[in-house]
Parts: structure tokens; C-alpha cells; sequence
């Protein structure tokens, strides 16, 4: 399920760098999305959080809340990177 | 590749990825678009001062929630009653403000007022009087838009077309609550390709002329194959319907002043009964500025018309059901936009309503009566092969010239002729209307408008010049006339006038000075070879001492009023 959940992780983030006309190639896991070398600003991560909660729902049929308590920009946030992205959906689904 | 368009963009919400689309568009006309500080809108339309007016914006954007403009919709959404006056009262304030800060650029835009879609309001009651929330937003639109007519620059524009796109995608609470998104990037993207054909000053960018096929593209069938009383045109059957609808809709183009002109492999005499006698047919022969009906290639009959009527390959749009005459025209006149063309006839209008490319900021009466004033311009050009010289063709004309200072009845035509004109035009200066008012009232400041009117018609305001006097100096601010006019001795009587107003101000000398563009050669030209003024490069002089005659077979009437 992890490759599956990253699949999806990395082609909202592809959608987000299409959307601000920026070069897709080259991201994996260690891609970071928050944060000094990020490759999105936080106006995209958020519409990013958003798209990965409706393609989960659509891709395995559970409703997760990735961002509810507008915690996605603090020290602690899961979002800094593709790879913690991605632990954060698997647990999540994991508890559903 | 023309000038990035300053765009500031004031609203009270994140706005972050409207002004990376506009930013990223590769299309004209292209932005250097920024945000103004979040939420701060009223205090920057206030305050002219404020550091997000610099750099100097020429477009405008004023994106607002009902909620935060409106106090009285505030009240209304947390569940009070409230007057309908009261929400006429607080959007006309909020109006004024626009209409103030449309003076400091070429153009304003405000998105109308919506709600998401998903918002069911009251109901049954949501058109009530006050209580329903469509009732107050329908209301505040509509005195939004009426409060900011007079303004000439500022323009509401109808969000509720990319609402409809956009449907259920439109607006996510959690983009709002996360990120302070009031509509979703997917919506703000659709504004961002919408709105660059709105606004006068990117009205120069408008095509002028539509040159359209008639077998299976006017009407259906084969007009040589089975006569006119046999096309598929109007009647009680879904082609013949669509077709007559596609016409009604190049109808009201043409009367918002695109030049519409026919191109067909046709007979032509077989052809112009059809137009004239089959009983559904809405556009008739005068409906058409020109036609080329014969068996050559259309690409050549299409410059050849052109060059009829004055006009540049990038003035105009081809129409025709032949992909093969599609591309054909496409290879051959790259400028011309070829839009592709849907099989299905009961397409046909959609399609023609989609293209933006005639959108314009208003109607001048110019604009009504264009296609009558360019079949003059033909009965002229007949005229012209019956009489001998130029001379003598000129003087058959009996071209009468009224100028007069710019005035509030004129500003909309000429900030449109300012806005358009590209070949004869000395420096291709763009302001909108609020602009070019402010400007012309400036010390030293002089403007003057020409309505030029001969035997065959009236070309209505067609030439604009301008000086700036700045003690004994005098210097050409503008000077530009429609191509429709060009080389009938008005360019002349410009400089007539221009000269007379530098020596009455006391100016020792006159100048002109020229900026190129790839389109203004025609202008550069006639001061070079024609005007009598002595030039060096791009720039040209004249002693104010000296009298600049008006041609001997102008009338020139001085309607000109003090100040």
C-alpha cells in the first residue's frame, strides 16, 4: 500500500509544480515540501493536503483527515517531506 | 512581443495562485502581476499614498467577499433583516471608493459578488426580499455594476461563468479554513485566462473583422448544387434552427461593430440572390463590409480584402467548415486567428460564442454604424476610379473636418481610438478613459478631437492630436487618426491645428517626435516624406511662425471652446 500512497502523494505534488509552471522531474521521497528548500510554498501545500484527502477517499475508499487542526506548518508537521507525507497517510489509514 | 501589463491585485483573500497564472500566461497580452497587502482593501483604495500603489499599477483588480465590502450583507449572513436599501447604500460607498481609485489606472476590475455553489441559502426563500441571500447579492451586483458605469474604466466582471465551470470545484471549505482561499485554484486560474480581454486598455488587442464561408458554414447544403430555395436554413428542422441562431449571433457581433465579410468558392451572382431572397435569412448583403465569391484561393482573396478595407491580418478572424481552408489560411496569413471549427452544426454558435478575441470594454456609436461607414468608404473608392487625378478625387470629396477640444461627450470614443489605433499613430500612447481626462486637464496640457465627414458619409471621430507646452516649447503628445481616413488631407489639418495653438501659446518651435512600433511605419512615414516638417531620425520640427496650411479641399470647422 506504501508505493500506492506515494503514487498518489507524488502526483499531487507533480499537479502542484504544474499548476506554478515549475519542473516536475526528479522528485522521490526525499522531496521536501515545507520548509527552507521546499519545492512548493505553503498556499500550494495546502491545496495539496486538500487533493490528497479527496484522491484517498476516491483511491481506498476512506475518508482521512490529513490537516484538521491547521497544524501543517509547525515544527511537528508530517508534511515536511514526501516520505513523512506519506508514513502520515499510511498510519492514518492503517487506524481507519 | 508587447509591454507587461502592471496589474495590482486588492482583495481579502489569498490570491496567491491567480497572480502565478497570470504571471506565468505566454500569451498577449502578458502581466507583471502582484498582490496588495492581505485583507488591506479598503485602507489601500483610501490611502493614494499607500506603498502598494508603487510601482504604479495599470490594471486594477478589486476581488472582494460580499461579507467583508459590505456591512450590510454582514448582518444579513449572521441572520438579521436588512433593508434593501441599506445594501444599496453600503455597495454605492463602497462604489465610490472604485470609482476614485479607477482615476489612478487605466483600467478597474471587480468580480462580481458570489456565493459557493453549494450554499443553499434559505431556500424557497433565498430570492426574498430581506431575508434571502441571492435577493441581496443580485441587488448589490447590479447596483455595484450601475455605481461604476459612469467611471467609463471600470468594469464589473461575471464571476458566476467561472462558477459554472468550476461547479462543486469551486470553493473547499478546508482551502478557506487552511489557507484563507475563498475559491479554489482551479477557479482562480479560469479568472486569470478570462480577464485579459476585458478592459479598454486591452481592447487593442480586439480583432476587427470576420471573414466567413456560406456552403455548409451560413447555411447547409451546396448553394450550386441545389439552388437556394433548398438550403438547410431556419425552418422547423435542429440544422436549419442552429444555422439561422448562428446567424442571429454574428448579427449582434456586427452591430457591436466587428466587420463582417464573405469568403466563398461560389458563384457569385448565385450567392447574392441567396443572401437576398430566402426568406430566413438574417444577414443580407449590407450586412457584409465586403465579399470575395469566386474560385481563388482564399488566402489571396482574404489580404485582398483586407487591404480593401485598411485593416492588418491581425485584425482578423477566418470561419470556415473546410479544414482544408482552415489550414490553408493558417500557412499562408499566420496572424489571422483560424479558430478550429466544430463539425456539428448545432455547435456552430457555441463555438462562435466561446472565441474572446471581439470582446470590447463598450459600445460608441462609431462602433454601430462601422459596416455603413465602410460601405461608404467603397462608394468612395468608386468614385475614386471615375475621376481623374488625386487631386481632383479629393477635391470631389468635399471633406469637412471639425475639431473641438476633448469634452465628456467624446472621452469614450476617443480613450477607444487612443486604445486602438496602431498604424497611424505617432507615439501609440494607451490611457484609459479616467487617464486621458485627468491628463488633458493638466497645465500645458492641450487636446483635440476630429470628426471628419464627406459627400458619401460620416466617419464620425476619427483623429486625436495633443501638445504639451512647457514655456516656449511645444511638443506632440499624440497624434493619430483612423487608417479609415488616412491620406485624405486630415493628417494636415492636424498640423494646421497643431501649429496654430503652439504659436498662439508663444511657442518658438514645434516638435514631433516619433516612437517606431511594428505597426506605426505608415505614421513615421507621412511625417518623413509628406509632412513638410524638417526631421531628423524620429524627430520632426516646425517653426510655430509659420503657417501650416489645411489643404484646399478641406473645410475646417473650429469648434474648439476655451480651456
Amino acid at each position: 500500500m506504501t508505493t500506492a500512497i506515494e503514487d498518489l502523494v507524488l502526483a499531487a505534488v507533480r499537479n502542484a509544480l504544474d499548476m506554478k509552471g515549475q519542473p516536475t522531474d526528479g522528485l522521490d521521497g526525499a522531496t521536501t515540501l515545507l520548509g527552507e528548500r521546499a519545492v512548493i510554498d505553503s498556499i500550494a501545500l495546502v491545496t495539496l493536503i486538500v487533493e490528497l484527502e479527496e484522491a484517498i477517499l476516491e483511491r481506498f475508499g476512506q475518508e482521512v483527515i490529513l490537516a484538521g487542526d491547521g497544524d501543517v506548518l509547525g515544527d511537528q508537521s508530517p508534511f515536511r517531506t514526501v516520505a513523512g507525507l506519506v508514513a502520515h497517510i499510511g498510519g492514518l489509514l492503517d487506524q481507519a | 512581443m508587447g509591454s507587461l501589463t502592471v496589474t495590482l491585485i486588492l482583495a481579502d483573500f489569498t490570491v496567491k495562485p491567480l497572480v502565478q497564472s497570470l504571471n506565468r500566461r505566454s500569451a498577449e497580452p502578458r502581466f507583471a502581476a502582484r498582490s496588495g497587502p492581505f485583507d488591506q482593501v479598503l485602507p489601500v483604495l483610501l490611502d493614494p499614498d499607500h506603498a502598494a500603489w508603487q510601482p504604479a499599477p495599470s490594471l486594477l483588480v478589486v476581488w472582494t467577499r460580499p461579507e467583508a465590502a459590505v456591512p450590510a450583507y454582514a448582518r444579513l449572513l449572521a441572520g438579521q433583516t436588512v433593508a434593501p436599501d441599506d445594501l444599496r447604500r453600503d455597495v454605492q460607498r463602497f462604489a465610490d471608493l472604485l470609482r476614485t481609485a479607477a482615476g489612478r489606472v487605466a483600467t478597474l476590475l471587480a468580480p462580481s459578488w458570489s456565493r459557493p455553489p453549494v450554499e443553499r441559502g434559505l431556500g424557497l426563500a433565498d430570492l426574498r426580499p430581506g431575508m434571502g441571500l441571492a435577493h441581496a447579492l443580485t441587488l448589490m451586483n447590479l447596483t455595484l455594476a450601475d455605481g461604476l458605469a459612469p467611471a467609463g474604466n471600470a468594469f464589473v466582471l461575471d464571476s458566476q461563468r467561472w462558477l459554472a465551470q468550476c461547479g462543486s470545484r469551486s470553493w473547499n471549505p478546508k482551502l478557506w479554513y487552511l489557507g484563507k482561499l475563498a475559491w479554489t485554484p482551479e477557479l482562480l486560474a479560469l479568472a486569470a485566462a478570462d480577464w485579459p480581454n476585458s478592459g479598454s486598455k486591452l481592447v487593442a488587442q480586439a480583432r476587427k473583422i470576420l471573414f466567413l464561408d456560406l456552403d455548409e458554414t451560413l447555411w447547409g447544403e451546396i448553394l450550386g448544387e441545389v439552388g437556394w430555395r433548398r438550403l438547410t436554413l431556419g425552418g422547423h428542422h435542429p440544422v436549419g434552427e442552429a444555422l439561422r441562431d448562428f446567424q442571429l449571433a454574428l448579427k449582434r457581433l456586427k452591430d457591436r461593430g466587428v466587420l463582417l465579410a464573405i469568403l466563398s468558392k461560389n458563384r457569385e451572382e448565385l450567392a447574392l440572390e441567396a443572401l437576398r431572397e430566402h426568406p430566413e435569412m438574417v444577414l443580407r448583403p449590407e450586412d457584409f463590409v465586403g465579399w470575395r465569391i469566386d474560385w481563388n484561393d482564399k488566402a489571396a482573396n482574404l489580404a485582398a480584402l483586407l487591404e480593401e478595407v485598411n485593416l492588418l491580418p491581425q485584425s482578423a478572424v477566418f470561419i470556415d467548415d473546410n479544414p482544408a481552408e482552415r489550414a490553408r489560411v493558417r500557412e499562408a496569413l499566420p496572424e489571422v486567428l483560424v479558430p478550429d471549427w466544430p463539425r456539428d452544426k448545432l455547435r456552430y454558435r457555441e463555438a462562435l460564442e466561446r472565441l474572446d478575441c471581439f470582446d470590447s470594454a463598450g459600445l460608441t456609436a462609431e462602433d454601430a454604424v462601422r459596416t455603413a461607414s465602410y460601405m461608404a468608404e467603397r462608394q468612395r473608392r468608386q468614385s475614386r476610379t471615375a475621376v481623374g487625378s488625386l487631386a481632383e478625387w479629393l477635391g470631389s470629396l468635399g471633406l469637412t473636418i471639425r475639431v473641438a477640444a476633448l469634452g465628456a461627450d467624446t472621452l469614450p470614443r476617443a480613450a477607444q481610438l487612443l486604445n486602438k489605433t496602431n498604424q497611424m499613430n505617432l507615439r501609440t500612447r494607451r490611457l484609459g478613459e479616467g487617464e486621458l481626462q485627468h491628463w488633458a486637464v493638466q497645465p500645458g496640457q492641450r487636446l483635440w478631437v476630429f470628426r471628419v465627414a464627406d459627400r458619401f458619409g460620416d466617419y464620425g471621430l476619427t483623429a486625436i492630436t495633443g501638445l504639451t507646452i512647457d514655456g516656449d516649447q511645444a511638443r506632440v503628445s499624440d497624434f493619430l487618426l483612423s487608417c479609415r481616413v488616412m491620406g485624405r488631407g486630415v493628417e494636415r489639418a492636424m498640423l494646421h491645428v497643431l501649429v496654430r495653438a503652439a504659436r498662439a501659446a508663444g511657442c518658438r518651435t514645434l516638435a514631433a517626435e516619433g516612437l517606431p512600433t511594428a505597426r506605426n511605419g505608415p505614421c513615421l512615414e507621412f511625417f518623413r516624406r509628406e509632412s513638410g516638417w524638417e526631421g531628423d531620425g524620429d524627430r520632426y520640427v516646425w517653426d510655430p511662425a509659420r503657417d501650416y496650411p489645411v489643404p484646399g479641399h478641406v473645410s475646417l470647422i473650429d469648434a474648439t471652446r476655451p480651456g
